[in-house]
């Protein structure tokens, strides 16, 4: 069965502490299917920046959701009315194309690389991001397979979420595993492979292992060893 | 009355600054040789250590007059009634749960665990498993006291069932578990609850306060050992669920990794 050509977006929101939870709530009801959760910190307009001359640092989560694009504007109003993100102070959102996407087995929806997207952009681009997401202790596999296939290299983030097939509860609350995510960036003549490889070495084509994205990257800075080439 | 409260305050700044001392003279070691940090971020770390030396001394001085008294008092009611076995158990349940509760140092070693997990272990349930864990212990030692059990007979079957969880529990609970135990026997739990159990040791017959009351501390660092692994249990058997048991080639740990990809 040939797979319906689809585009997947990726929703990025940054919200406060605690507040991730019910985003990834509001993003399944309106279609998402999962969603991962990275910590972090951060400052936003409102904020106060200095309190008795100790800096602040606010504490805030950041969710990633894969979505289908026509899901997009769906899943957006949901987040938008569970976290209140047209009042001020509350957050910030914003979505993000995806060029590829594998490891999402369940529904056949798993796409090729869209060579049409990738036309379109510049000449002058390099490089693309590739975004994997795996279990916890699943990161040195993709960064190894993706050195193999000529990536340079690759930055690990812990995060923790669920995919579609992680749904377990203990006494009413969410159990959601540990997750790692792995940024790789790629020259755009290695991306195929290194995104196959990826797939091939951390199974991302069984289910709940993992996915892996393309996002688009327009340009890129201290990438010096091969800026020399030219 | 103000001069009351503060009565033996210069002794708890001398001991306060004892302790602050050290770690000073460590960091200012380290900043001349080795980290070289701006002078904001010196001053900064001075201004904090100033709020770490203020709040220690008036939490220890609060203590002294206020929560120790109390709760020997508290005990010392407690177990002159003929009727207390049958509640003691219980207030001790409760008052072990609320102490862990307020308790400083777990909250920033939930706060850590949260980090480290970027929010998988939750810094809540944590904080209500060691307090369930915690007040699982007063209770069990206000039962000791009033029965007399010897401390062994509890410590040791305890000890010897972390040993065996940890065979069940994943890794990174055991790690949580065994740092709980000491993070859970901190100032609240100590000050207010040992001070219960001496009082009521006090007012029991034919029960050192010594022999009996001290007995629970070892109580407290234990059953948070034990109930952070068996939450450790109940996570594991969840995420089995999650994972297709066929497919464990990839569940390996880092220090696996190199097996893994040199085949």
């Amino acid at each position: 069965m040939t797979a319906p050509k689809q585009h997947y977006k990726l929703i990025i929101t940054i919200v406060k502490k605690k507040q991730a939870n019910k985003v990834i709530t509001a993003s399944k009801r309106g279609g998402a299917e999962g969603g991962t959760v990275l910590l972090g910190s951060g400052l936003g307009i409102h904020e106060k920046e200095s309190f008795f001359g100790i800096d602040m640092i606010y504490e805030k989560e950041i969710i990633l959701t894969l979505i289908p694009e026509e899901r997009v504007t769906n899943v957006l109003e949901e987040i938008i009315k569970s976290a209140k993100l047209n009042q001020r102070g509350k957050g910030i959102g914003f979505v993000v194309d995806a060029l590829a996407v594998k490891g999402i087995v369940h529904n056949n929806m798993d796409m090729a690389l869209d060579e049409e997207a990738l036309d379109k952009m510049t000449d002058n681009v390099e490089f693309e991001l590739i975004v994997t997401i795996v279990n916890k202790g699943d990161a040195g596999i993709v960064v190894d397979a993706s050195k193999k296939a000529g990536a340079e290299g690759g930055t690990i983030l812990s995060g923790r979420g669920s995919g579609i097939h992680e749904k377990a509860k203990l006494f009413s609350m969410v159990i959601e595993p540990e997750k790692e995510i792995i940024l790789t960036l790629v020259t755009r003549k290695n991306v195929k492979e290194v995104l196959s490889k990826i797939q091939e070495e951390a199974s991302l084509n069984r289910p709940g292992k993992g996915i892996a994205f393309i996002l688009p990257v327009e340009e890129t800075i201290g990438i010096n060893h091969e800026l020399k080439k030219h | 009355m103000i001069h009351s409260v503060f009565t033996g305050f210069d002794h708890i700044l001398l001991e306060v600054a004892l302790a602050v001392l050290p770690l000073i003279l460590f960091f200012t070691v380290f900043q001349i040789f080795f980290l070289k940090l701006s002078l904001k971020k010196v001053w900064k770390t001075m201004f904090g250590i100033l709020l770490t030396f203020l709040g220690l001394s008036f939490f220890l001085q609060g203590v002294s007059v206020g929560f120790f008294p109390a709760g020997q008092a508290i005990g010392e009611i407690l177990g002159q009634n003929s009727q207390s076995w049958l509640y003691l158990p219980l207030i001790g349940f409760l008052f072990g749960f609320v102490a862990t509760f307020a308790e400083p140092a777990i909250r920033i070693m939930n706060h850590k665990v949260e980090k480290v997990t970027a929010g998988s272990i939750s810094g809540n349930v944590l904080l209500l498993t060691l307090s369930i864990g915690v007040a699982i212990s007063i209770a069990l030692s206000m039962v000791r006291i009033l029965l007399g059990i010897p401390l062994w007979i509890i410590v040791i079957p305890g000890y010897m069932a972390a040993l065996l969880l940890i065979r069940f529990s994943k890794k990174r609970f055991v790690t949580i578990a065994f740092d709980a135990g000491g993070v859970a026997t901190g100032p609240m739990t100590v000050t207010f609850i040992m001070a219960i159990a001496v009082g009521v040791a006090n007012v029991t017959e034919g029960r050192d306060p010594l022999l009996d009351g001290f007995g629970m501390i070892s109580l407290v660092a234990l059953t948070p050992i034990l109930s952070v692994l068996v939450l450790g249990l109940l996570y594991s058997k969840k995420e089995e669920q999650l994972y297709d048991r066929s497919e464990t080639t990839l569940q390996t740990d880092h220090h696996d990794r190199q097996k893994e990809t040199s085949k």
